[in-house]
């Protein structure tokens, strides 16, 4: 979306412009479906999720300051993110962040996940197939871009943990990869 | 360490999305339906939080005027250069103050989850009248938040929407890789320099000039008039005025400070600031008689100041400070040079020694443009009061106690 249009967009929701808000809805929320995937898994809390997230950026979109190309979408996305997590934190299971011994993760090496030749929606089902915890912390340090130490404060857990559950998010990942690799090439 | 698989599924993911999940949009507008009405009252709080910078800003204009308003009386010097000084000021803090928002204020949705209902019968704070307050606090939340989560406790099982903060910031748009909450500043070093407005008085009559001391002795001006020097002054001057003037320059100071962040707001202050205090008292009788004294003091100063954030942006930080300072005078010099009728007679120097801590307290308020998380610049007029130490050598501090400086420096931050 152009910054004319993105601008155009965000005044005409302040104003409680419905069909700029639509406009919006539709632009990104195949986009913010996804994202909120990646940390939840059951797709009717996506659902519900994601429509508190809309209802959020539209009513505080007086708030939101413009920064340029970009800044809207990651202004959507980290509202997604918040509110993913705050899901997760009500829902929490007391062992999401127990370090449990995953053998899949254990027996493979410490080569980086070879992602770039894997179609994006197998790195999708894969990710959300990462054990509850890991997944977030995965999420959060590779595509958030966020230090263990944030994510540490985050999630309310030690900078350690959220390091090895990243480090063994990491090898599962890679492993998946590996046996897709050998499903797929036959 | 090589990221690069990162990179790749980071863009790879970013371009990813999935189809839209049927009768969303419908629940939303439903959803938008109710809440309209109520939509505005959360803002009302957040405007609060932007006065702020506007009125730390305000105070800290006010007070360069009262600084202007002192040393405009007693220093005529360059009136240009304060001007051009005021000016910058202005465009400091001027256009910064409108940008920052409020850290995290965020209301909290609108309405109850689903299955949160399900779940739990007891949350229903989707209700109108929950939010407002939910609003309220959230902005307290917001430091107190982070603290919760940093100690691990684990939180109540069902928070709802009270639990404190977001994880991010969603409201405050940031750059990306922005070192969001939590991060917050464990202590800076900063690089100043500053003036302290001069002074100047003149009165009729001789100053007093006694070689032995060469300074100012006495000078305090109500016992400066009596002493006359012997060397013929009574008979050159054959009735014409006299008159003594003693400047007091601009002391310029220089300093390293260092602050400790005992909280987000709150920090103590200590360093080293060094004081150059240049004086000059000139006696002239006519064209016959004239006596100038040059007098350099150098002081070093420990401050212990106690700060707070008043507010805290990206971009832009507002603080206020107070405390106080003891300084010691390292070394001393002064030379008085006779004339008369323009022939050099007399020149004469020496070494001044103050032994009492010269002892002040002060306040400041600063606006600081924080250039990137490290690096910020500020700019901080203050007003310090120097208690008389009972020297007898004159100084600005002890003609001009109530003093009004403006500072500029640069400041490190460490995480």
């Amino acid at each position: 979306m152009g910054q004319d249009r993105e601008l155009q967009l965000v005044t005409d929701i302040r104003k409680g412009d419905r069909s700029a808000m639509s406009d919006l809805y539709r632009y990104y929320i195949g986009y913010l479906r996804a994202l909120c995937s990646r940390y939840v898994t059951d797709d009717d809390d996506v659902n519900d999720i994601l429509q508190s997230c809309f209802i959020k950026i539209f009513t505080s979109m007086d708030r939101f300051q413009y920064r340029g190309q970009g800044s809207l979408k990651a202004w959507i996305s980290r509202i997604t993110v918040n509110e993913s997590l705050r899901f997760l934190h009500r829902n929490r299971k007391d062992d999401a962040f127990k370090d449990s011994i995953l053998k899949e993760a254990e027996e493979s090496d410490d080569a980086d996940p070879e992602v770039e030749d894997i179609p994006a929606d197998v790195l999708q089902q894969m990710i959300r197939d990462l054990p509850d915890g890991y997944r977030s912390v995965f999420n959060l340090y590779v595509l958030e871009e966020k230090s263990h130490r944030e994510i540490a404060e985050m999630l309310g857990i030690t900078e350690s943990t959220s390091a090895s559950q990243f480090h063994r998010a990491k090898k599962i990942l890679a492993a998946r990869i590996k046996e897709y690799r050998k499903r797929t090439n036959g | 360490m090589d990221r690069q698989w990162e990179k790749q599924l980071r863009e790879k993911m970013s371009q990813y999305s999935q189809s839209e999940p049927d009768g969303l949009w419908e629940d939303i507008m439903h959803r938008m339906d109710e809440i309209r009405p109520i939509q505005t009252e959360p803002h009302r709080k957040s405007k609060n939080v932007f006065l702020l910078p506007f009125i730390a800003a305000a105070a800290a204009v006010a007070a360069f005027f009262i600084v202007m308003k002192g040393t405009g009386a007693s220093d005529p010097g360059s009136p240009a250069g304060r001007a051009a000084i005021l000016a910058d000021a202005a465009e400091v803090s001027l256009p910064e103050i409108p940008s920052p928002v409020p850290a995290g204020s965020l209301e909290r949705p609108y309405y109850t989850e689903k299955k949160q209902e399900e779940r739990s019968s007891g949350n229903e704070n989707g209700a109108p009248t929950g939010i407002q307050e939910a609003a309220a606090s959230d902005i307290h939340e917001d430091n107190d938040g982070r603290d919760t989560h940093i100690s691990g406790e684990k939180p109540a099982e069902d928070e709802g929407f009270t639990m404190g903060g977001d994880y991010f910031q969603d409201l405050d748009y940031k750059e990306k890789g922005r070192k969001s909450r939590g991060n917050r500043k464990r202590f800076s070093t900063s690089l100043s320099i500053s003036n302290l407005t001069g002074s100047r008085q003149a009165y009729g009559g001789y100053g007093t000039i006694q070689p032995a001391a060469l300074s100012f002795n006495g000078i305090p001006v109500k016992n400066a008039i009596s002493a006359i020097p012997g060397n013929g002054i009574l008979l050159l001057n054959r009735g014409n005025e006299s008159s003594t003037e003693i400047r007091h320059r601009q002391p310029v100071r220089a300093g390293v400070t260092f602050k400790y962040y005992l909280s987000d707001k709150w920090g103590v202050e200590t360093g080293l600031v060094y004081s150059y205090l240049a004086s000059r008292m000139e006696t002239v009788n006519s064209t016959m008689y004239a006596s100038n004294t040059d007098q350099q003091l150098h002081y070093l100063g420990i401050p212990l100041r106690l700060s707070y954030n008043i507010f805290d942006s990206k971009y832009l930080t507002v603080y206020a400070s107070a405390g106080g300072m003891a300084e010691k005078c390292i070394s001393g010099s002064a030379r008085t040079i006779v004339e008369i009728n323009g022939t050099e007679t007399d020149n004469t120097a020496g070494r001044i020694n103050i032994k009492p801590l010269q002892w002040s307290v002060s306040a400041e308020a600063g606006v600081q443009g924080n250039i990137n998380d490290f690096i910020g610049i500020y700019i901080e007029p203050g007003a310090s009061w120097h208690f008389d130490n009972g020297s007898l050598v004159s100084t600005v501090y002890k003609e001009k106690p109530l003093n009004f400086n403006l500072e500029f420096g640069i400041r490190f931050s460490f995480r």
